[in-house]
């Protein structure tokens, strides 16, 4: 279970989010819908580590892991797809999935310096491995290919696999179905189903919240950095003040 | 100039020339890493070739062991440095970071200074001083351990790069510090073993090349002014453009002075070469500009 509690964001003087508490319990799918700049990337940022808490502090179980940098969490089973996929273009998808397994490795330093063949034929990695070309065929095809020159669509493919290969138990996704064609998302959004009904944790920013609360069981508004409205996905759904502000420019 | 002339400074060239990519290897590993310029990249080959000399003469260890220990010291010493001056400062931008680079550079040349005086020394030849001689030039023994030398580290360096997780983990970090986070790799833990790397690498260039040229405490400075040139030439991208730009720049410097020049006399040819410089670096910045506006 993810616990937020009375979370504070600033860069310098600008608040990013202002005392947001959520809860992901296991095996939801929970969703964050808002309009630009209210502060989604700033929550999933601020849960990863990749920035800072000013107050607040965040939950893992019974573990706090405010405080913690990006490269700790995700040996706690925190998988991050970051907004606008940062998978690494000059490399090739082989090294970007193997570099996905790095908190893996990292467990034994000895094994980052030892030859990379010894640790990619362990058993996590290659099953990890298996589990991504079984969602994503077309990577295995791809995988001496430049991840840059990879479209849209294969490239968050290529950052969900990548985040997959660290075994994690939760994947926080940001706006994962950015720029991708109406078909590409609704393939997407089956996808983290499935990764839930696996035994995933899912936390979703998505811009097309329709599409979203139609497969999550919970979710947040946020405005300005604060959570202004939560509830069951259904009880969003039938939500005036939801429906006029995001509602109805669904492609799903 | 003749044939064997050529050939002769061609040698010269490719001697000099694997010195300065040695040199600008260290450059380009911190750069690629950290996006600093290491200007303190020229005390650790003075390090390197001035703790060889003093491990030998004045502590009397064998050549060997004397040779890996330098090393490993300036590899510590750049660890070190990254420590306690460059991740203490982490919230400064680059360019205070590159003039904290510069301080540290003042103050290991300052400490060196102080501590083994202004005097110049010269280790002893790893084999001897017999030249062999090869199509007409003659080659000095040690300037084939320069070369051997630069061709190992050069060779190690890239297998350590593509065949084990932590030189992955470089590179990617190169591309993206805060992505290569994302999926577990600590940056800071890899800004410092770029800068343990580039100072072994570093002292590896002084280690080598101290027999044959001898050494100040002072001779950081143009050393690694020379590395940071290969560097440039080679666009700061990766190894192996480095080392291509080490070797022409040694090729051409040593070129330029051995051409007969006319009425520009001998006295000239320093002048001669640095104007060679001069030109290298004009095309190469002007080139990346252009690339910057690209992208
Ligand atoms: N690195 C940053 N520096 C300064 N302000 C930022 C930074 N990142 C986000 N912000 C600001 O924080 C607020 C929330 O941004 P963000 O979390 O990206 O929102 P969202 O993902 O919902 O679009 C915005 O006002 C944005 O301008
Ligand atoms: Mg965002």
């Amino acid at each position: 279970m993810l616990r937020v509690e009375n979370a504070s964001v600033a860069y310098g003087r600008i608040m990013g989010l202002r005392e947001v508490s959520l809860v992901v319990n296991d095996g939801e799918i929970v969703t964050i819908i808002g309009a630009n700049g209210a502060g989604k990337t700033s929550l999933l940022n601020a849960i990863s580590g990749v920035v800072p808490l000013k107050s607040g502090s965040i939950w893992l179980d019974d573990r706090q892991i405010s405080g913690l940098p990006s490269h700790k969490t995700v040996g706690l089973g925190l998988g991050y797809i970051p907004e606008g996929r940062q998978i690494f273009g000059t490399m090739s998808v082989s090294d970007n999935l193997t570099m996905g397994a790095y908190s893996e490795c990292a467990r034994n330093r000895l094994s980052t310096v030892g030859y990379i063949g010894w640790f990619l034929r362990r058993s996590t990695v290659q099953s990890n491995l298996e589990t991504v070309f079984g969602l994503f065929p077309i990577l295995r095809e791809r995988l001496n290919q430049r991840a840059g020159s990879l479209s849209g669509g294969e490239q968050q493919m290529l950052a969900i696999g990548r985040a997959l290969m660290s075994s994690p138990r939760m994947l926080l996704l940001d706006e994962p179905s950015l720029g991708l064609a109406p078909t590409l998302v609704k393939e997407i959004l089956k996808l983290i189903v499935r990764l839930r009904d696996e035994g995933l944790t899912i936390l979703l920013v998505e811009q097309d919240a329709t599409a979203a609360l139609k497969i999550a069981d919970r979710g947040y508004v946020m405005e300005r950095g604060r959570i202004s409205i939560e509830g069951t996905a259904k009880e969003l759904l039938g939500d005036d003040r939801v429906r006029q502000a995001y509602l109805g420019k669904s492609v799903a | 100039m003749s044939a064997d002339q050529f050939v002769q400074y061609l040698v010269s060239g490719l001697t000099m020339g694997s010195i300065y990519a040695l040199i600008g290897l260290g450059f380009t590993i911190i750069y690629a890493v950290t996006r600093i310029i290491n200007f303190a990249q020229g005390e650790f080959v003075m390090l390197g070739g001035m703790l060889s000399f003093y491990l030998i003469s004045a502590a009397g260890i064998p050549l060997a062991p004397a040779l890996i220990l330098s090393v490993l010291i300036a590899a510590a010493i750049g660890a070190i440095m990254y420590i306690f001056a460059i991740r203490t400062a982490r919230r400064a931008s680059v360019v205070s970071l590159i003039i904290i680079t510069i301080g540290a550079a003042i103050f290991i040349r300052g400490i060196a200074g102080v501590g083994w005086g202004v005097e110049h020394v010269r280790p002893p030849y790893f084999t001897g001083s017999e030249s062999i001689s090869l199509l007409g030039a003659y080659i000095h023994p040690q300037a084939l351990w320069i070369i051997g030398t630069t061709l190992v580290v050069v060779v190690l360096l890239h297998l350590f790069l593509s065949y084990t997780m932590v030189g992955k983990a470089l590179k990617a970090c190169a591309i993206s510090p805060v992505a290569a986070g994302m999926v577990g790799i600590n940056p800071r833990a890899m800004a410092l073993i770029a800068f343990a790397l580039a100072a072994a690498i570093g002292g590896i260039g002084g280690v080598v090349m101290a027999p044959s040229i001898s050494m100040d405490f002072n001779d950081g400075f143009k050393l690694g002014l020379m590395g940071f040139v290969a560097a440039s030439i080679g666009g700061f991208k990766s190894p192996i453009a480095t080392v291509i730009g080490g070797l022409t720049l040694g090729i051409v410097v040593s070129l330029a002075v051995g051409v007969d020049w006319g009425p520009f006399t001998s006295a000239y040819k320093d002048a001669i070469a640095m104007m060679v410089l001069l030109l290298i670096l004009i095309i190469r910045s002007g080139r990346l500009s252009a690339e910057e506006r690209e992208s």
